[in-house]
């Protein structure tokens, strides 16, 4: 497929890593995300800031990568 | 009382899924601890305030998403057993910070969020019962803002941490695909179709899909060379 996410996953690309990088394109003088292009798929809109993340556990078992499933 | 979707199922088909949302209940856990690093990395090494922010909420969703799959593996009758927390964190590729925190946003979010998104959608199309598809849309939509951290992040970084990155980005997608197609081989080859997990063969599409029309056009389109990773991956699939 194409990077402009026309095809396959189009839909993910532009809701995931368009959306995504458009998010900072305001720190790296980048003007040519097309936000306006992104998908906006109801529940999949921006976040709203919330503080979750707080006094990090310390874990010590290095895992090459983790999944959800 | 029993949902729906969990009433009336042969004892096996029940016992089935109670184990694997055991598991992801588990499993979200341990992503819960990752992003708790990960979130704590990135604020400490000056990332991007709206990076640091979705990171941040990151870790309260996959809480939540840890109890929901509790909660249905409940509901199709697995015994009440406490979630456990594994120890777990990535491995430190790299001593310089910032670095450091980069590799872990890419391999975390980038390949590994965004390989969860396809695997959910999968998932959202396998739900025969509007209840159950609501739940896997809530997890997707969560997911989608995990997998955009890495996509956030990667755009600030320099020309020369870009640099340094990509060199990683072959070790860091072979990581991520040997970890799902692990877990993968674990699950039912049929899959529970109606409940949410499709047949293995069709999960393991949705993971190398998104490796081909999202992860690698996605390095591209923040301008990290993946060349090397692109090439490696090829010969994977040849």
């Amino acid at each position: 497929m194409s990077a402009d996410g026309t095809t396959g996953h189009g839909k993910l690309f532009r809701a995931i890593v368009v959306m995504g990088a458009a998010l900072t394109a305001d720190a790296c003088g980048d003007s040519t995300t097309p936000v306006d292009a992104a998908v906006h798929d109801g529940k999949v809109a921006d976040a709203t800031p919330r503080d979750a993340g707080k006094d990090a556990p310390h874990a010590d078992a290095a895992a090459d990568a983790v999944v959800i499933l | 009382m029993t949902p729906a979707f969990a009433a009336d199922l042969a004892a096996d088909t029940r016992d089935g899924l109670a184990q694997l949302w055991h598991q992801r209940a588990r499993s979200e856990s341990n992503v819960h601890t990752v992003f708790t690093q990960l979130a704590a990395d990135l604020a400490a090494t000056g990332a991007h305030p709206q990076v640091v922010e979705l990171a941040r909420r990151a870790v309260g969703d996959e809480a939540r998403h840890a109890a929901s799959c509790q909660a249905l593996a409940l509901a199709y009758g697995a015994p009440v057993d406490p979630v456990a927390t594994g120890p777990v964190r990535l491995p430190d590729y790299v001593a310089e910070p910032r670095l450091r925190a980069a590799l872990h946003a890419i391999n975390h979010c980038c390949i590994g969020e965004t390989i969860a998104c396809a695997f959910v959608a999968s998932c959202v199309d396998a739900c025969a019962d509007p209840a159950l598809r609501e739940i896997h849309r809530d997890h997707l939509a969560d997911e989608i803002r995990h997998a955009r951290v890495g996509w956030a992040h990667v755009p600030t970084l320099t020309a020369g941490e870009r640099a340094l990155v990509a060199g990683w980005l072959p070790e860091l997608l072979r990581a991520q695909l040997a970890a799902w197609e692990s877990r993968i081989a674990e699950l039912p080859e049929a899959g529970f179709p109606g409940h949410g997990y499709p047949p293995r063969a069709a999960l393991l599409a949705s993971v190398h899909a998104a490796v081909t029309d999202v992860v690698l056009p996605g390095f591209a389109h923040v301008a990290l060379d993946a060349s090397a990773a692109a090439a490696w991956y090829a010969s994977t699939r040849a």
